[in-house]
């Protein structure tokens, strides 16, 4: 095995890592931006006060219909559970959350979609998804945030 | 001058080289640290496999205490004493300087005094805020001042190490610097750069907030200071194993280092693209656009290129090793390599570790991907083949030679070290797979769902959950074997300075030579601020806004 041969196998597993990298964030960046896999949105550096939510769409939080199979919700975590803890929906139906927590940082993922979220005090995370299949989807809080923390659970109720 | 050992071997012991006895104190204190957080793993293993065990362990108040301990002492503590004492070590015994001893015996008290610090407000279950402390959760002041006192000796050693190469070049001007201590110090500008986050983060908010000098903190722009340093972090924790896999495991394979210019290039890459990434960490964060962190995700797909030219190197230097002493075949060249030696097997044993968590690590940079496995028990399945594997295991293959090298006695049983070797190997192996799989099953990574009734999750997760606590066990046992190995080595009475093994240093195939390219990358203060122009290019914007737009918010403490 002399030094030359070695040099080019090398070169050839550089240009593939180089290849292959680009192409995994190429496909990254495509799914992101085109929202084929929704992701966090906000208004950067606008705050909700979290020692008065109430003044805010916060201090009712609950599902709303917008129209034909839209809805929306204003979600909050705080120590330890959602309110709301439940939300039925139908499938079919697009949601539009909002998140903010009232004390610590909480985390928000609901398990069988591609959901999840840190939930910051003070900012206001927005996702979006289109719920197709009926089933019971589970709201986990993965971000740890107290004793509680693994007892921190909601769901959301589709129905056919 | 040669030093007698038999007259009075425990006086005369370090008088030729007494930062042996330095390198010696900090490896074996941050061995020490690492029991203590590996005891604790067993419990936390159970815990993912629906066995609750901490109702019978009357010193811990809770998981989440246990878990911050395990997490701080395995990942912080450990790592940073190991790393402080063979990142000093192998410069000044490659250039034969001795650094300044008494400050360098001042910087190791005062990494002793920091984690004291915060072992104090760990273990009185006064900060259980796990190792990544966000807040608001409000830890006591002790353990972010410890915290901050940990991580800047850390710096001490560093710039101490800087010093003594400084030193050096003043004398052999137009020389490349010596490979290992090249890699060194590379390594060293890479964390000086990478920890300001963090030093930042305790010194400016946590520190007087925790003290009640300020009333509120923002936990976004925390946490992004936090993560400026916590990706990075992870090469400083990989790259002193790079060190060894580049520049020993070859010899001690019979074999030489290919490429002196690649590696060196590979290093040069690391300084400058380690630390701006810390943003794909914070992808499922409101408050911080996505067009800068896609900027963050490509520059994290380019720091994986120095990892995949160091996967070919070692590789191809290893396959030379192999087929110099007569191996054949497309893979047979594997058998003939030194498979009996624990140190060696430990290291091949790490970077088998890593080719399944570098994998890993691309999913977790991708942004798309990232949505199913961010928090979940995926997430701590990643880092324990990593900084689990292929940094613990490297370490314990580098402690192998490194104590008998350093104290003058032989290692004890190294056929048990051996069987250590694979069951850490085994074991990690295992646990990775179980809680790879629960996080895909969308088990949270760090709750105490052994407390939760069965139906939440553990009835969908059967076969995964046996695995991690399966593993777990064969973990514990690993470790007993390690430990036994390493007390009965420091314990041993034999002693001889002279006939012990020497720093297996490899020869070089292919030399750099001093081009005008070489020259340039030699110049790590010159790298050093592409990176830091770098990383500010990509942290400022959304670091001013945060700045601009404060979200201050009061301390909580749920434990």
């Amino acid at each position: 095995m002399d030094l030359h041969t070695v040099e080019r196998f090398e070169r050839v597993w550089i240009g593939f890592a180089i290849v292959m990298a680009l192409l995994m964030g190429l496909a990254a960046t495509y799914n992101v931006v085109r929202a084929v896999v929704p992701t966090v949105r906000s208004s950067v550096g606008q705050h909700v006060d979290i020692k008065n939510l109430a003044a805010t769409p916060f201090g009712k939080p609950e599902l709303k219909r917008l129209g034909f199979q839209t809805y929306e919700l204003y979600m909050v975590a705080h120590i330890f559970e959602f309110t709301p803890s439940e939300i039925k929906l139908k499938a079919g139906d697009s949601l539009e959350m909002h998140l903010t927590s009232a004390d610590v940082i909480h985390g928000f993922q609901i398990l069988g979609t591609t959901i999840n979220v840190e939930v910051i005090p003070g900012e206001v995370a927005t996702v979006a998804y289109r719920f197709k299949k009926p089933g019971i989807y589970m709201i986990v809080c993965n971000e740890y945030c107290g004793f509680g923390h693994h007892k921190m659970l909601a769901r959301i109720v589709v129905t056919a | 001058m040669s030093v007698s050992t038999l007259q009075s071997p425990r006086a005369d012991a370090y008088v030729v080289h007494p930062e042996r006895k330095l390198a010696l104190y900090y490896v074996v204190t941050g061995l020490i640290f690492l029991a203590v957080g590996v005891a604790i793993g067993p419990a936390q293993a159970l815990n993912y496999a629906g066995i609750d065990v901490y109702k019978y362990l009357p010193f811990l108040k809770s998981y989440y205490q246990g878990l911050t301990l395990h997490g701080v002492l395995n990942a912080l503590v450990f790592t940073t004493y190991f790393i402080s004492g063979l990142l000093i070590y192998l410069p000044s015994r490659e250039l034969n300087l001795r650094p300044r001893l008494g400050f360098a015996w001042f910087t190791y008290w005062l990494m002793n005094f920091g984690v004291i610090l915060a072992a104090i407000a760990i273990l009185t279950n006064g900060s259980s805020v796990l190792y990544t402390f966000y807040p608001p959760l409000q830890g006591s002041p002790l353990f972010y001042i410890g915290a901050a006192l940990l991580v800047v000796s850390s710096l001490l050693v560093g710039v101490q190490t800087l010093w003594l190469w400084a030193g050096w070049r003043d004398k052999h001007r137009g020389q490349l610097t010596p490979i290992v201590t090249y890699m060194c110090c590379a390594t060293w500008c890479m964390w000086i750069l990478a920890s300001m986050g963090i030093v930042v983060e305790t010194v400016f908010l946590l520190i007087p907030w925790s003290l009640g000098w300020t009333s509120g903190v923002d936990p976004l722009l925390s946490r992004t200071l936090f993560w400026w340093t916590g990706h990075p972090i992870v090469y400083f924790w990989l790259l002193p194993a790079y060190v060894s896999w580049y520049a020993f495991v070859p010899k001690q394979a019979g074999g030489k280092m290919l490429s002196e210019p690649l590696t060196r290039l590979t290093f040069a890459l690391f300084l400058l693209v380690s630390v701006p990434v810390g943003l794909h960490h914070q992808y499922g964060d409101p408050g911080i656009s996505t067009f800068w962190k896609l900027i963050q995700m490509s520059l994290t797909f380019v720091v994986a290129l120095p990892s995949m030219i160091t996967a070919f190197s070692v590789a191809a230097s290893l396959e030379n090793a192999a087929r110099a002493k007569g191996g054949r075949g497309l893979l047979g060249w594997i058998r003939v390599l030194p498979w009996g030696e624990a140190s060696f097997t430990a290291q091949v044993l790490a970077m088998v570790s890593f080719i399944f968590g570098g994998a890993g690590g691309i999913v977790n940079a991708s942004m798309d991907l990232n949505q199913i496995i961010h928090n979940t028990a995926w997430i701590p399945g990643h880092f324990h083949i990593t900084v689990g594997t292929a940094t613990t295991l490297s370490f314990f293959g580098i402690s192998f030679w490194l104590l008998p090298h350093l104290t003058g006695k032989p290692l004890w049983n190294p056929r048990l070290a051996l069987w250590s070797v694979w069951t850490w190997f085994v074991g990690m192996m295992v646990f990775a797979v179980g809680m790879h799989w629960e996080g895909l099953l969308g088990i949270p990574r760090r709750a105490y769902i052994s407390s939760l009734p069965s139906t939440v999750y553990a009835d969908g997760a059967r076969v995964p959950m046996a695995l991690t606590g399966i593993s777990g066990m064969i973990l514990l046992i690993s470790a007993v074997l390690y430990y036994a190995v390493v007390i009965r080595t420091l314990t041993g009475r034999q002693r001889d300075l002279e006939n012990a093994p020497a720093i297996p240093f490899s020869e070089i195939l292919s030399k750099a030579t001093p081009t005008r390219f070489q020259k340039l990358i030699d110049d790590l203060g010159l790298l050093f601020w592409v990176g830091a122009i770098l990383v500010l290019a990509v942290y400022l914007p959304s670091l001013i806004q945060m700045v601009q737009n404060p979200n201050l918010v009061k301390g909580w403490q749920l434990w």
